[in-house]
């Protein structure tokens, strides 16, 4: 525990993972449910920039935007043509639309393959910079953009939560939907600013990791447990939840394997994935409801 | 309310397994000239086992896509005397569990040979029930020399040298520079345990192994097992991987925080362009890996010329490439000596008798042989290259400081 550079890790991979969360987290006041396509939006999101760049010969700046865009606009289209059809349909239980999200995953994924191919593509970067070594630590350029643009995207949607319109009324369909639909408020609507939101944290996180180690088709499915655990984890009593969550998730990923070696990794996030559901299935962070 | 919540997560997380399991269920397609579950007297029937999504995909895809221009190249020429050749595919995506069950749905969609395009695991699942169905299987990427060898090898194939010989390469190598501490960095699928447990005993007689480690495919980072590694003090690395995304985070960490430390790697590093690119600059530097591909060879380059025709002037030829256009030349030899595909013996038996095939992969002069008791196609070493990488990723060719010896086994 005392070596930086597993640290460092924990920092990469548990900003990564809480950015995830974080989109889970905003359909889930949205709508009320997981929304288990948020992998693959930031796999589609990653994947289209780098085909776009690399295959269309796209300047990179316009691909990440365009990336942006297809996750956003998939998003959006999974809440208007997929959930909000089945919901209006079998009424509005949370495990249809559960189910609809679900082949969502699987259509995203295997769309992408099909449109943007099979094989592995570079993550692209706007500005390449670094690697810097400090002594026995080695940062990279990546690392940095995507620890610190995720303080930064926790900030700025904890401070549109509380001090917008759009934000509070979030809350307030999220605190109770029945009471914000009888007082007239624009559920459908909140809904829709919900899923575009959780589509375009959901991309950028996509566009961050990816220059790690790439990006394939297949990326979405690992992403989406990875996301889904640190939620469950952190909880979503707070905008911040999801990322104690995804640090948490990161430091077990981390320093099972380091302790534990290769028995480690997955019996312990299975582990505390079962102790999470067992004993705290609404995470570190519960919602506080006044009286 | 919180039971019923509780209820939905759960059955949502059960119906995401399940799905995952649907999707990589044996999807049967058919690609080619018509459609149908069996053979018509105008046609030929190659059963493609392709992992297209699973750990082997990133070789996989590349091997398929060299399959399917070598059939449509002979179709293209008239067929197989006369016959055009068609493709009925499945996935079982390198998982042993699933690889009967597509096997069974390859045969019953008439295949009249088998293509097994996956990983080494799956082939060696896949051998009995090759055995059972009775028709010949060529697995033109596998490595695992278990997959030429009995038991049940009597009608399933394999071209390239066994990893074992990658254990050979490895050893020379190590005792040519001089190396004594080697540790291993693993993925923890089930074809890369089934390598290591070939390769580490022979690695083990010529060099202290000081560590092994391991992740999972999928891995998010491996810093911890690097660090493990650190704290052995190794001198020489094996990245031992099926390529991909492990084998990229692999070289980037392993580059970071060991850097100057030679690494060899298996085959896949070298045949996996797409991995080149993504790995971080310069981290392929320290890499050495087995190759098979030497532009020495006519037949490598007269092949790479075809694949650019096709794919375009930027296209990279890689041994998965060779071994491929190599399995399906090979099967039309067997059936044109066969005098058709109807009879699956007869087309077994004009296997086991091709000696001297001059091989797309490996140094020039490198040939592929069969018998009755030789399922495995390599005639002596020359099918290894231990090859290298420069600076900007790009392979260098064949490294300067040690070749395997072009031995006649």
């Amino acid at each position: 525990m005392t070596d930086p550079q597993l640290w460092l890790s924990v920092l990469e991979i548990g900003s990564f993972f809480g950015l995830i969360a974080l989109a889970y987290q905003l359909t889930l006041i949205g709508a009320g449910f997981f929304n288990f396509a948020i992998g693959p939006y930031a796999m589609v999101a990653a994947l289209g920039a780098s085909w776009l760049t690399i295959e269309a010969k796209i300047p990179v700046v316009i691909s990440l935007l365009l990336g942006l865009l297809i996750a956003v606009v998939v998003s959006g289209l999974t809440e208007l043509l997929v959930v909000r059809q089945v919901q209006k349909r079998s009424g509005s239980g949370e495990l249809p639309a559960l189910v609809a999200v679900t082949a969502v995953l699987f259509i995203v994924q295997q769309g992408a393959g099909t449109v943007f191919g099979r094989p592995a593509l570079p993550g692209q970067m706007l500005v390449s910079f670094g690697p810097w070594q400090f002594g026995e630590i080695y940062l990279a350029g990546t690392t940095v953009v995507l620890v610190a643009s995720t303080a930064v995207i926790f900030l700025l949607v904890s401070l549109w939560m509380k001090l917008s319109r759009t934000g509070r009324l979030l809350r307030a369909v999220g605190d109770n939907r029945s009471a914000a639909t009888l007082l007239g408020l624009p559920v459908g609507r909140i809904r829709l600013v919900a899923f575009l939101l959780a589509g375009l944290i959901a991309g950028i996180a996509g566009l961050l990791y990816a220059p790690k180690t790439g990006v394939a088709f297949t990326s979405g499915l690992s992403w989406t447990l990875v996301g889904f655990l640190a939620l469950v984890i952190g909880g979503t009593g707070r905008t911040w939840a999801p990322l104690v969550g995804g640090l948490v998730l990161g430091a077990i990923q981390v320093f099972a394997p380091f302790y534990f070696g290769s028995f480690g990794p997955t019996t312990m996030v299975l582990l505390i994935a079962l102790l999470f559901f067992a004993f705290r299935p609404q995470g570190l962070f519960s919602t506080r409801v006044r009286i | 309310m919180k039971t019923q919540r509780l209820i939905a997560l759960l059955g949502a997380a059960a119906l995401t397994v399940t799905l995952a399991a649907c999707s990589a269920d044996p999807e049967a397609s058919a690609e080619g000239s018509g459609q149908g579950s069996s053979a018509n007297a105008e046609e030929i029937i190659f059963g493609l086992n392709e992992d297209s999504t699973g750990p082997g995909a990133s070789y996989a895809v590349i091997a398929g896509e060299t399959i399917r221009m070598a059939v449509q190249e002979i179709n293209d020429a008239g067929g197989i005397d006369g016959k055009q050749i068609r493709i009925v595919i499945g996935n079982d995506e390198s998982d042993p569990t699933k690889t009967p069950t597509v096997v069974r749905k390859l045969v019953d969609d008439g295949a009249q040979v088998l293509i097994m395009d996956t990983g080494s695991a799956a082939v060696l699942q896949g051998k009995s029930v090759v055995k059972q169905a009775g028709i010949p299987a060529i697995a033109p990427t596998a490595v695992t020399t278990s997959v030429g060898l009995a038991p049940d090898n009597e009608f399933t194939y394999m071209l390239a040298n066994g990893v074992d010989q990658f254990a050979e390469a490895y050893c020379g190598a190590i005792e040519e520079k001089g190396y004594e501490k080697l540790a291993i960095l693993s993925d923890a699928s089930a074809a890369i345990d089934n390598i290591n447990k070939l390769i580490v005993p022979i690695l083990e007689d010529c060099v202290d192994v000081v560590a092994q480690e391991s992740a999972p495919v999928d891995a998010a980072d491996l810093s911890a097992q690097v660090a493990r590694i650190k704290q052995a003090k190794p001198d020489v690395l094996l990245v031992s991987s099926l390529g991909g995304n492990f084998e990229v985070l692999a070289h980037n960490t392993l580059h970071a925080q060991l850097p100057g430390v030679l690494r060899f790697s298996l085959a896949s590093i070298g045949n996996q362009p797409d991995s080149w690119a993504r790995a971080n600059p310069g981290a392929l530097a320290d890499v050495i890996y087995v190759g098979a591909i030497d532009k020495n060879n006519p037949q490598t380059v007269e092949l790479e010329k075809k694949l650019k025709a096709v794919n375009g002037d930027d296209y990279r030829l890689t041994a998965y490439d060779a071994q491929a256009y190599d399995t399906v030349y090979l099967i039309k030899a067997a059936i044109e000596q066969a005098g058709g595909a109807d009879d699956p013996i007869a087309v077994r038996d004009a296997l086991d008798s091709i000696t001297g095939y001059e091989a797309s992969f490996g140094q020039s002069g490198f040939t592929l042989s069969f018998g009755a008791d030789k399922h495995i196609g390599a005639d002596g070493l020359c099918g290894l290259v231990l090859s290298g990488f420069d600076e900007d990723n790009e392979p260098t060719g064949a490294w300067d400081d040690f070749q395997v010896p072009c031995e006649l086994e």
